[in-house]
């Protein structure tokens, strides 16, 4: 086929070639509950949406496309039928093409990172990219582990928690700000990479109409965890799901004599 | 969910082109001109068309999570835009109108009509509005009529071109419609060779139909497609096409966020050797 060369020849010429991960989570404004008998939270008929920190992953590939320093950016979402919703948000936002890698309804509540992971760098041995972006987290498990696992599995660097992304001076890197308990610390890694993206790397676009029009005509390409050879076994199990304990009235008190009785009566000063 | 063509009519005051008018409509028109504003800043502001701009509701519409597009009145509404193929295209018509002038012409995926639109005031004798969304071709007669080429029984009023509007899907067969008398001699492709899958089934018809279709006489046709110049480049090739013009469109005309310009050819079918009658193909690059 004439059009594999053609587009072979542009990529090479054109800048990195990058793999954005988006999960499909509970939307972030939806108020969670626990089912009654605590086996996990009340996931049917409830809003669902892109994890945030997976929008800015999109939206910083799709920012890198636009000022040349990347080429092609590929969006892959592991989950349910639904998530091909979440990849259309981001070929809708400006990524080239989508990959669904779906999982079966009675795999799904068992799915951990450590197979995320596995299924993803199972893609990168195929899709060979140059940049793996993930959100740093979900905000429904809170594990953020898959970016550090799937750099662990491929060997490759990490830079975790990006803050900023350009190329390093020599322009062979990549120079990565971290956001980190002591304030922002400055990397340089080689490629191919993985990065997580924090809170203030950007502010993703919002997606209108004629962008949503164009991402339907784009390819989404589906495989499954047999095609790519990962065992979904569960290594957890999950014994209950709990709401956190109601938060006590505090109490207030006048001066801070008041407060210094208080704190002996409760025996926690002498 | 799939659009029905509703049947039911009512009795509507609808705002068409700056005028009230109490008409009988169906409610189609009725609903495309409320999600619509009649816009010419595009490539052809010749042409007034009926689009979903910003300053529309819709035009900030987000897919629902359960089905694609439970929230608008439309399912795929590709009408609402004007696409920067089909922009490239009618304005090559507008401005090199012998090359339809006095022809019988098809678009086909016409959306919201536009080249088609272009290709009658460039002179065409007939156009047939081709496109398998009925709710496109509804379209296409509100801007019609906006453009003062309003038609009755198959003809413009006011200067006798005919016109037709097919929903079926003519890609592939050639020729796309049973009447020796009625085979279209141009063909305009507009925005449409927008994947691997779409392109190859574009670069096979329009090859059959530079050649002619089945050896049974038919006419052969010339193909004119309008695509942003990295897609069809790509088939280009494998479809016969060469580059008749290369226009740079600002990116807001293209639907792109961010600066710049994007570049949109308008490719033809090369004649064959024996087929030099007719108009000279015009070659160059126009900024």
């Amino acid at each position: 086929y004439i059009h594999i060369i053609n587009k072979a020849d542009m990529a090479a010429s054109k800048g990195l070639k990058i793999l954005v991960g988006c999960k499909r989570v509970i939307d972030y404004a939806v108020k969670v509950r626990v089912k009654p008998d605590r086996s996990g939270v009340v996931t049917e008929g409830v809003k669902h949406s892109m994890n945030p920190f997976d929008e800015i992953a999109v939206e910083e590939a799709v920012r890198m496309k636009e000022k040349k320093l990347a080429g092609e950016a590929v969006a892959i979402s592991v989950g349910p039928p639904q998530s091909q919703e979440t990849l259309r948000t981001a070929l809708a936002m400006g990524i080239d093409r989508a990959i669904h890698v779906e999982i079966p309804l009675a795999q799904l509540e068992k799915l951990q990172p450590i197979h995320v992971s596995k299924l993803l760098a199972k893609v990168c041995e195929s899709e060979k990219p140059d940049l793996v972006i993930l959100g740093k987290q979900a905000i429904d498990d809170d594990c953020n582990q898959t970016g550090q696992m799937l750099a662990a599995l491929l060997d490759w660097p990490q830079a975790t928690f990006a803050s900023k992304i350009e190329p390093s001076q020599d322009s062979k890197q990549l120079r990565v700000t971290r956001e980190v308990d002591g304030g922002l610390e400055t990397i340089d890694v080689s490629v191919p990479a993985v990065v997580t993206s924090d809170l203030r790397l950007n502010e993703p676009r919002y997606a209108t109409l004629p962008n949503i029009m164009k991402a339907k005509k784009k390819p989404l390409a589906k495989m499954s965890p047999d095609q790519l050879g990962v065992d979904l076994q569960p290594r957890q199990e999950v014994i209950s799901v709990e709401d956190p304990p109601v938060r006590k009235a505090g109490a207030k008190v006048e001066s801070v004599e008041d407060l210094v009785g208080k704190l002996r009566e409760k025996g926690l000063v002498k | 969910t799939n659009f029905q063509h509703p049947f039911a009519i009512t009795n509507k005051l609808v705002q068409l082109n700056g005028h009230l008018c109490r008409q009988l409509c169906s409610q189609t028109l009725g609903l495309i001109a409320a999600h619509t504003v009649v816009c010419r800043e595009h490539f052809t502001p010749e042409l007034a068309l009926r689009l979903i701009t910003p300053e529309c509701s819709l035009f900030y519409a987000r897919p629902g999570e359960s089905s694609s597009f439970s929230e608008l009145p439309f399912s795929d509404p590709f009408w609402g835009f004007y696409w920067p193929g089909g922009q490239a295209l009618a304005r090559h018509l507008l401005d090199n109108p012998g090359r339809v002038r006095g022809r019988r012409v098809i678009d086909v995926g016409c959306g919201c009509g536009a080249a088609g639109i272009a290709a009658l005031m460039a002179g065409a004798a007939s156009v047939i509005f081709n496109d398998i969304d009925q709710v496109a071709l509804e379209a296409t007669r509100l801007n019609l009529s906006i453009n003062q080429l309003d038609h009755a029984d198959g003809a413009i009023a006011a200067t006798g071109q005919r016109v037709q509007f097919v929903s079926d899907d003519l890609i592939g067969q050639w020729p796309p419609l049973c009447t020796a008398n009625e085979q279209p001699q141009v063909m305009l492709i507009g925005d449409l060779f927008y994947s691997e899958e779409a392109a190859a089934r574009l670069a096979d018809w329009a090859l059959k139909a530079a050649a002619g279709g089945r050896p049974r006489g038919s006419a052969a046709a010339e193909v004119l497609v309008g695509d942003p110049v990295l897609v069809a480049t790509i088939f280009a090739e494998r479809a016969n096409l060469r580059l008749l013009a290369r226009y740079c469109l600002p990116s807001e005309f293209m639907y792109e966020a961010g600066p710049g310009t994007g570049a949109v050819g308008v490719y033809a079918t090369m004649p064959k050797a024996a087929d030099t009658n007719g108009a000279r193909p015009e070659l160059g690059t126009i900024d």
